[in-house]
């Protein structure tokens, strides 16, 4: 059966030391995180991660939340800002590796096709959304996939909201033209 | 209405996110504007293509499961925190962090003569001569994080393998484990050191990462 209770009340009950008022806010908003998390940091088990761990930090920082903004904005904003780390993480893990470039110093012990492979295993459009600067990135994210209105995201990025029409436009641009660039390599 | 080109409105407008008279506007615009007719063409053609993009996979009943799995990770932090995390936060990442970077600086120092080479026309090489091993690091990582802004004119790859072929004349390279990593002076492997990085640690240099800015 569906609760409901709105969020606040939800949050206030929580706060009051009811604990399934918490699992009601995870139930209710457990996919919405998810589909964030999953656009930013694209494979499920990252996103699974850090959905898990939106829910951890709510749940620590839920006693002081005081409604100054909605409960939506509040997550949306922990959900971005934990998937942009979890990417910077994973990018600085992924190039101190460096199993790409050693090939290039010792003259090559991958094969060009598997690395070609690996790299198409991603689709062009998750490869150039990667791409993207991260506040383009976060924009584009938000704008289409979660159809958010420019005053929301500007409070969950923590912004103005001059310049998020622009942000938007050049994010499309960016990715039209990375498979133009894409295409043409072919 | 009256309107200059419309390219931040383009988007919304594609998508039907665009308010009433917005949209007439923008229709209106199109009429008489050859170029945002054809910014419109390109764009409704990559919305299309995105549109079209199939939906990433869910595994069956991952939501169903979601939630006892994030109050049995609470449970664990809760067990995990009384005892560790004072002593971990407070003193032990700090420690950690500043004991890697004084054992990379103290390594880079003798990988660093000051005598002239060819290579030194690399201005990758002169930036890793002239910082220090901690802003190394940076800038390495910095390369990787910089690389949306630089593919256009540059292969993300190949920035990253300027920067190894700069550095591959100092230090060795091993290709002991099974994930080859660079290693300084007497073993400290840069990458086997960073995937043992606390989350603490780790965020310490990524927040250094972002303050810096380098080419």
């Amino acid at each position: 059966m569906a609760d409901d209770r709105s969020d606040l009340e939800l949050v206030r009950q929580f706060q009051a030391g009811d604990e399934s008022a918490f699992n009601q806010l995870v139930l209710r908003y457990q996919e919405k995180v998810y589909w964030v998390a999953r656009r930013f940091v694209t494979d499920h088990e990252g996103a699974d991660d850090v959905t898990q761990e939106v829910f951890v930090k709510a749940y620590e920082s839920l006693k002081e939340f005081r409604g100054d903004s909605s409960l939506y904005t509040w997550l949306y904003r922990i959900a971005v800002n934990l998937a942009l780390n979890a990417v910077r993480k994973r990018k600085v893990r992924e190039f101190f590796r460096m199993d790409e470039m050693y090939d290039v110093i010792d003259g090559g012990t991958e094969q060009p096709d598997e690395a070609l492979e690996r790299r198409e295993e991603r689709s062009l459009i998750e490869q150039a959304i990667e791409r993207l600067p991260k506040k383009q990135k976060a924009v584009f994210l938000l704008r289409y996939y979660e159809e958010m209105p420019y005053e929301e995201i500007a409070k969950v990025l923590n912004t103005s909201i001059g310049g998020l029409k622009a942000n938007y436009f050049h994010a499309v641009k960016k990715i039209q033209e990375y498979l133009q660039r894409a295409h043409g390599s072919r | 209405m009256r309107m200059d080109h419309v390219d931040s409105l383009l988007p919304d407008y594609l998508t039907g996110f665009l308010e009433e008279e917005l949209r007439k506007g923008v229709d209106e615009h199109l009429r008489r504007c050859n170029r945002c007719r054809q910014q419109e063409r390109s764009l409704r053609e990559v919305l299309l293509r995105i549109a079209q993009e199939p939906s990433p996979i869910v595994p069956d009943g991952y939501f169903a499961a979601l939630l006892p799995r994030i109050r049995a990770r609470l449970e664990d932090r809760r067990a995990w925190r009384p005892s560790w995390t004072p002593v971990v936060a407070r003193i032990g990442a700090p420690l950690a962090v500043a004991i890697l970077i004084f054992a990379i600086a103290l390594h880079l120092e003798f990988r660093y003569p000051s005598t002239q080479s060819e290579s030194e026309t690399n201005p990758l090489h002169l930036i890793a001569k002239e910082i220090s091993a901690e802003e190394l690091q940076r800038v390495l990582a910095d390369q990787l994080s910089r690389q949306p802004l630089l593919e256009t004119t540059v292969d993300p790859e190949t920035i990253q393998q300027q920067v190894i072929r700069a550095l591959a004349a100092d230090l060795e390279l091993s290709a002991r484990s099974q994930s080859p990593s660079i290693i300084f002076g007497n073993g400290v492997s840069v990458s086997e050191s960073l995937n043992e990085l606390s989350e603490a640690e780790l965020q310490t240099l990524l927040r250094l990462l972002e303050e810096r800015s380098i080419l």
